[in-house]
């Protein structure tokens, strides 16, 4: 994890990226170094004979991209899929079929983030440039551009009501920004080390965050106070965080092979998720709610793992990807998943 | 989302204490919050009106088709549709959604007030300068107009001598009708009835079923300016023009025998010093508190209790009279509106960072504690056997990661979401436009 090492690992340590493409620290956190070599099967027999596990299989493969797969996003409505990567474009792909619908073009360093808006006719995103830009996806034409970061934009997250747009940055804040005005409404002062991802609670009242300096915190969207901080004992960077489904509780990912869930109200960690391998790169952790409720994340050995939310034993692991899965996402009804790695395609399940 | 993890102590703030906003956006008339709270609608001198978010203190939506002072503003219940009156003798029923126009309806004279049914956006009471109150309702696609004849049966009961407030009232000429007009009107919060307020001090209770005067009451001898109920219909104020605001008790209008309804008044709130008139009255959202803007040259606003009526804090405002005032739906926020140059007003509770939030390990303490340190605290142990203590001590209940659950005090009822539309050729709003 030392941010530093950006500087000398360059494209051309691996053969995952093109290599006339520029470094940048969304390669070297996601989707750039070089491949681990499957060690052991980690999880040996699991999910073979267990009877609940989801039961997803291999559906199809979106292939374009020309650099690894830093986040892939389905809109709210579940008709796209909006793909984002180091190779500084962002691509939309039809849920149903795969088929491919446009990139969008104009940032000019690679892109480390998306979210759409909830009525799926807007995405922001989130790039190296250090800009997030707001574009409509009818037309695929800019809207706005926010600029004011001092590092590298990392991640980002519309409110549930589309007005607000919340970035977090490698200059180590949060801005609230006014999406009609394209105006920052507030900097938060967040963290001391990179904000590795920022998410909206489902009514807009709050916003998490968490860092590469351990912690965890919610901020009140309102009034920009932070409401709560949490802290893992051993202190590892935590690379991903988000709301669940409700509300009442935070999932967590860092980068001590853990995904976490937390009962932020106690203050209390109440599950642990083990088993991946996730050391190196920022990798994305959600739920899939559709076909029973799981916990998702992809491995740095190009396998995806669902886990039972209860009794936190893995329900199935998912093999294809060459190199580390970066990114999961669950379609909002059907029983899909979409996974995008640092092989530049991004893998579709669906139920068996 | 947030109340569970807010400061006790800044929640339990009652009303408001310092300036925090100045929205300049054109001269506003009037103002309305929607029932939750996210949106502020504004009215402007121009006939404009604004929508602002509240998130973002931006407009949300500019709604055109006013030419004269908007004078009233309304919100349906869910949020969607908004109804102004103007003094164009027109009332408009907007869409949010789109901006555009459901409805417009043209009266004989220059609208007081119109407002919504509590339950259905298609039914509206409006009060009209010198013309009786009407009921519109479009439910079925065209526009019927019902008027309601208020004044005809206050004769009826004008031999009740009794009079709310007044210490010397007018001695009433039996039989002679009064020439007097319907200056307020507005729904109950079940929208079974409508309260209208005369110019000579009468209270018109009216079923909006049969349009039928049920009950009147002579509270004043003056006009009956305002007639406000609080959020939970249980309390109703009447600001009349002797300088004096009342607070009732609604009666229970379940009972089928108007006559047995108690008008019960409660308080009265007056500055006795000064004799101030009051510009507008509001509840706040708890209906605790009772606040009025003052005429002319003290720009301040009163808070009293509603428990023992006590006045508790006086707002000043900078530089400008206050015309209209509104407490916002759940939050202890009230904005105003000046006259002079109609900007926005908004005082809210300020709420310091709680420092412990920052460090979960920290904890606000009012003394001093002594330290005792705990026999194992500092012992080093390896990793791998924290890492197991750690997994060891997570409970091994069930969590439910996706039923919604309610907290209480929260607004959890669907409100509409006006779509932000970010496309660059939208009518934007001009600064230029005020005065």
């Amino acid at each position: 994890m030392d941010l530093d090492s950006r500087e000398d690992t360059p494209a051309s340590s691996g053969d995952t990226t093109d290599s006339e493409l520029p470094s940048h620290p969304g390669e070297a956190y996601r989707s750039h170094l070089p491949f681990q070599k499957e060690e052991n099967g980690q999880q040996n027999g699991v999910a073979k004979t267990r009877v609940d596990s989801p039961q997803y299989a291999l559906h199809m493969i979106l292939e374009g991209h020309k650099a690894g797969i830093t986040n892939v996003k389905f809109s709210a409505n579940g008709k796209w899929i909006a793909t984002a990567s180091a190779d500084k474009t962002i691509k939309l792909w039809k849920a149903d079929d795969g088929e491919y619908e446009m990139t969008i073009d104009g940032h000019s360093r690679g892109v480390n983030d998306i979210a759409w808006s909830h009525d799926s006719r807007v995405l922001a995103s989130a790039s190296d440039d250090k800009t997030v830009r707001v574009w409509d996806v009818v037309s695929g034409r800019i809207l706005r551009i926010l600029r004011g970061h001092t590092s590298y934009a990392y991640s980002v997250d519309f409110s549930p009501k589309g007005n607000l747009v919340a970035s977090g940055s490698f200059d180590e804040s949060i801005k609230i920004w006014d999406v009609k005005k394209g105006v920052c409404l507030r900097t938060l002062p967040a963290h001391s080390d990179p904000v590795s991802a920022v998410h909206f609670s489902r009514d807009g009242t709050m916003i998490v965050s968490c860092s590469h300096d351990g912690q965890i915190r919610l901020w009140d969207t309102a009034s920009g106070q932070c409401l709560k901080t949490l802290i893992e004992e051993n202190n590892s960077p935590v690379s991903n965080v988000r709301f669940s489904p409700n509300g009442k509780y935070l999932l967590s990912g860092s980068l001590d092979s853990s995904v976490r869930l937390w009962d932020y109200l106690k203050g209390k960690r109440v599950k642990t998720y083990q088993g991946h391998k996730n050391e190196k790169y920022a990798s994305i952790a959600t739920f899939s709610a559709t076909n029973g409720v799981w916990v998702v994340s992809g491995s740095e050995d190009g396998k995806t793992f669902f886990w039972d939310v209860q009794t936190k034993e893995v329900a199935q692991v998912l093999e294809g990807h060459e190199g580390a899965v970066l990114c999961v996402d669950a379609h909002p009804t059907r029983n899909m998943l979409a996974s995008g790695g640092m092989d530049r395609l991004v893998r579709i399940w669906v139920k068996r | 989302m947030n109340l569970l993890l807010t400061d006790p102590f800044s929640l339990s703030q009652e009303y408001p204490e310092n300036l925090t906003h100045i929205l300049d956006y054109g001269r506003s008339t009037c103002l309305r919050f929607n029932r939750k709270g996210d949106y502020l609608a504004s009215g402007l001198f121009d006939g404009s009106v604004i929508v602002f978010d509240f998130d973002t203190y931006g407009i949300a939506r500019v709604l055109r088709g006013h030419t004269r002072p908007v004078t009233s503003l309304s919100w349906s219940r869910d949020g969607r549709y908004l109804l102004s009156g103007s003094r164009d003798w027109l009332c408009i029923l907007w869409d949010l959604k789109d901006g555009k126009r459901l409805e417009t309806v043209r009266f004989e004279a220059p609208i007081w007030g119109a407002e919504l049914h509590p339950y259905n956006h298609q039914i509206f009471v409006v009060s009209l300068f010198d013309d009786a109150p009407t009921l519109v309702d479009f439910t079925d696609g065209t526009i019927r107009k019902h008027l309601l004849n208020d004044i005809s049966s206050t004769k009826t009961s004008a031999d009740n001598e009794e009079t709310f407030g007044s210490p010397s009232p007018e001695t009433q000429n039996d039989g002679v009708q009064e020439k007097q007009s319907t200056l307020v009107a507005t729904f109950t919060r079940s929208g079974q009835h409508i309260f209208t307020g005369t110019s000579k001090g009468w209270l018109n209770i009216i079923d909006s079923e049969n349009f039928q005067t049920v009950r009147s009451e002579r509270i004043t001898t003056s006009n009956i300016k305002h007639i406000s109920f609080s959020i939970s219909g249980k309390q109703f104020l009447i600001n009349s023009s002797d300088r004096t605001i009342r607070l009732f008790n609604t009666p229970d209008l379940t009972y089928v025998d108007p006559s047995n309804w108690m008008i019960d008044i409660v308080h009265r709130f007056q500055d006795v010093v000064n004799r101030l008139q009051w510009n507008s009255i509001a509840f706040s959202s708890n209906g605790d508190y009772v606040m009025a803007s003052t005429y002319q040259d003290q720009h301040d606003i009163y808070i009293w209790e509603t428990a023992v009526g006590s006045l508790v804090k006086i707002i000043e405002a900078p530089r400008e009279e206050i015309v209209d005032v509104q407490w916002h739906p759940n939050r202890t926020l009230i904005a105003a509106t000046g006259l002079d140059k109609g900007n926005i007003y908004v005082w809210a509770t300020v709420t310091p960072q709680q420092w412990s939030a920052l460090a979960p390990d920290f904890v606000e303490v009012d003394e001093n504690v002594e330290y005792e340190e705990k026999e194992d605290e500092f012992d080093v142990i390896p990793d791998e056997i924290a890492n197991k203590r750690r997994l060891d001590q997570e409970d091994e209940d069930d969590v439910d990661v996706v039923t919604i659950e309610r907290v209480r005090g929260e607004f959890s009822e669907e409100s509409f979401v006006i779509p932000v539309i970010l496309e660059e050729d939208e009518e934007t709003f001009d600064d230029s436009d005020s005065d």
